[in-house]
């Protein structure tokens, strides 16, 4: 006759050769055998969740921020030559919320660049406003890469009457090879939404961004503390306001990339390695579960209140006659585009903060007393003039703002 | 508790290889069944992507697909006429693949998975209690969970990007060589476990699972040197005699 049993971890085998404490027909169980199991099972429960963690990890492309095909147009932009190059430095320009709302139609001889209204930020930009200063920013890239590709480039805007859609076309002839210093910038800009050093923003930085114009557009800086306090409050007010309505939550919320599937199948949005965020704390975000509209609502305005408000060094708003005239929307967001560029390549941090006007938008969009767009104008000295978007500038305290956002590629925009 | 006799005897074992002949052809259909399904995962897995779980990484994970299943392919060439408990590491062989593999290849793994998980199912159900016992004392256990910490590695190694992707996967591999170097040498398989956990921990602390990782595989890892060096302290009664 045989006995078998089935051993408990920490008891070992039946032959005793691993025997930890008394075997099963003995009663009771030692205080060290219960002490063995315990820490056995402790320790089993600790590897699993180690282990479930690892996964996570591996599924949110913890270890490898910035990678991937939704990143590759970082790398790939200079690769391409002719009409094909110049679209692939337009898909890297700033743009709202990330919505790369943009297609291009391009030939050897030109490029027509149209507005992709479907992938308009919503209640937002219930105008248009930040669809065409983002356009701009695009066309200023274009432009910007023509010279450096043997390129020279004509810009038409808005070249056919009536078609609100088609933006621009740009004819290209044969010209000189330029590599300028704002081509340069172009892969290295970014949104950079980390916290910025407490010191002064220079006036020679201050003059090298002031001296980049384009017609039918102004640039005011908002450099001393009274200044900055006042923009400060707006924009914290702008940001309450916007969390509080429920549309623009959303809208907002519904470009928000939060796993790595998600960021590699749209390639658009903002995520979380975006937000200038320490890569520790950026990496324990990602292994948490996805935040909340509400939470990342909250998350936005404590950031808008503790960080980006708190550590900008000036503010700088570009303002034009008519902040509802298309053109005059594409070429503020071109000097925008361009001041970014500047900024980049001397080594200034630049966050765009577009909370009040996208609040005075709203208002008008839905007949509200117009508070954000009186207090936004009165921020313009000059009577013949609109803001049109708003920007933070200041020298990072990292480099954790530095990281790349999604971007489709180009040849997913080009027909 | 069973009572046996040399006809029953005879009798168990005949079943035992009846059922160990059915679980070695369901496990060989359901291994090339999971080859197949990496290899269309790597091959046309973007073409398919409702197929294969909607998956964007398809050739990193076809690659785990046809290597897991390569395990299971092991594990069934592995079974004939094995008894013991290596037959409980070949049930682990078959499962374990089965198991994960719904998360790497989704719809295609259904077929394969269904048949690795019955024929490690049936490997099991064929096993006595006492070879599951032997292979279920403390040291096997604490060698388990430093192996699941070694494969943690493997995985988080083949995620990162540069050159610490092949830092982590070689961490790994010297994290799971620690329960054989510990029975052989203790100095050996700390260094192993050394070296398999601070590099890789530290050059990608922010990450905070890999430092986590380290500290565990490390603190199970002095157990299971730990033991192993008073097992070669103190001889069993069979070494004694």
């Amino acid at each position: 006759m045989t006995t078998t049993a089935i051993v408990a971890p920490g008891l070992g085998d039946p032959s005793g050769a691993a025997l930890d404490g008394p075997g099963e027909d003995e009663p009771g169980v030692s205080r060290r055998t219960f002490l063995h199991r315990a820490g056995l099972v402790a320790g089993t429960a600790v590897v699993l969740s180690a282990g479930g963690l690892s996964y996570r990890a591996y599924d949110q492309g913890v270890l490898e921020p910035g990678e991937g095909g939704a990143y590759a147009a970082w790398d790939d932009w200079q690769r391409g030559t002719g009409a094909g190059a110049l679209v692939s430095a337009a898909i890297l320009a700033a743009n709202p919320h990330n919505s790369q709302a943009w297609v291009f139609a391009s030939t050897p001889s030109r490029i027509d660049v149209f507005a992709d209204r479907a992938r308009s930020t919503g209640a937002l930009d219930p105008f248009g406003r930040e669809l065409h200063v983002g356009l701009g920013a695009a066309l200023e890239n274009l432009l910007q890469a023509a010279p450096a590709h043997g390129l020279q480039a004509r810009l038409t805007l808005l070249p056919t009457a009536g078609n609100l859609v088609h933006v621009a076309r740009v004819d290209l002839t044969r010209g000189p090879t330029r590599r300028s210093a704002l081509y340069e910038a172009i892969p290295h800009r970014r949104t950079d939404r980390s916290p910025y050093r407490g010191t002064p923003f220079p006036a020679a930085a201050q003059s090298r961004l002031s001296a980049l114009t384009l017609p039918q557009t102004r640039l005011y800086w908002y450099v001393t503390p009274a200044d900055r306090a006042r923009v400060s409050a707006l924009m914290i007010s702008a940001a309450q306001a916007i969390t509080a309505d429920q549309q623009q939550s959303r809208d907002g919320f519904r470009l928000f990339r939060s796993s790595w599937d998600e960021i590699q199948k749209h390639k658009d949005g903002l995520t979380l390695d975006t937000q200038g965020l320490s890569a520790f704390t950026t990496a324990v975000a990602k292994l948490l579960p996805p935040s909340t509209r509400s939470a990342g609502d909250k998350f936005w305005l404590d950031q808008t209140r503790n960080t980006h408000t708190k550590t900008a060094a000036a503010y700088g708003i570009v303002a034009v006659p008519d902040a509802g005239d298309d053109a005059q929307r594409l070429t503020g967001g071109r000097l925008l585009e361009r001041i970014h560029l500047q900024a980049t390549a001397d080594g200034v941090a630049l966050q765009h903060m577009n909370q009040m006007t996208e609040r005075a938008d709203r208002e008008r969009q839905l007949s509200l007393t117009p508070t954000f767009a009186r207090a936004t104008q009165a921020l313009i000295p000059d009577a013949g003039y609109q803001p049109l978007v708003a920007f933070r500038v200041g020298f990072a305290q990292s480099a954790d703002g530095r990281r790349k956002s999604p971007r489709r590629p180009a040849a997913s925009v080009t027909s | 508790m069973s009572i046996a006799g040399p006809a029953t005897s005879a009798a168990v074992a005949a079943d035992r290889e009846r059922s160990d002949r059915l679980a070695g052809r369901l496990g060989l259909a359901g291994a090339s069944l999971g080859i197949i399904a990496g290899f269309l995962e790597l091959d046309i897995g973007p073409d398919i992507r409702d197929w294969v779980g909607g998956k964007l990484d398809t050739t990193r994970l076809g690659w785990a697909t046809i290597i897991l299943s390569m395990v299971a392919l092991a594990a069934v060439r592995a079974l004939r006429g094995r008894t013991g408990r290596d037959r409980v590491g070949i049930a682990i062989g078959l499962l374990v693949p089965a198991l994960v593999c719904f998360t790497t290849v989704g719809r295609l793994w259904y077929p394969p998975g269904v048949l690795l998980l019955a024929a490690g199912a049936i490997v099991l159900a064929g096993t006595r209690r006492d070879e599951i016992a032997a292979a279920y004392t403390a040291d096997h256990w604490r060698a388990a969970l430093l192996i699941i910490c070694g494969a943690c590695f493997v995985l988080l190694g083949a995620s990162a990007p540069g050159l610490t992707a092949p830092l982590g996967i070689l961490s790994g591999a010297l994290v799971l060589s620690v329960p054989r170097l510990a029975s052989r040498s203790p100095r050996a398989a700390w260094a192993a476990l050394l070296a398999g956990t601070l590099p890789f921990a530290a050059a990608t602390w922010w990450s905070a699972v890999t430092p986590l990782v380290a500290v565990i595989a490390i603190v199970i890892g002095n157990s299971v040197i730990r033991h192993a060096r008073s097992a070669r302290a103190s001889p069993s009664p069979a070494e004694k005699a």
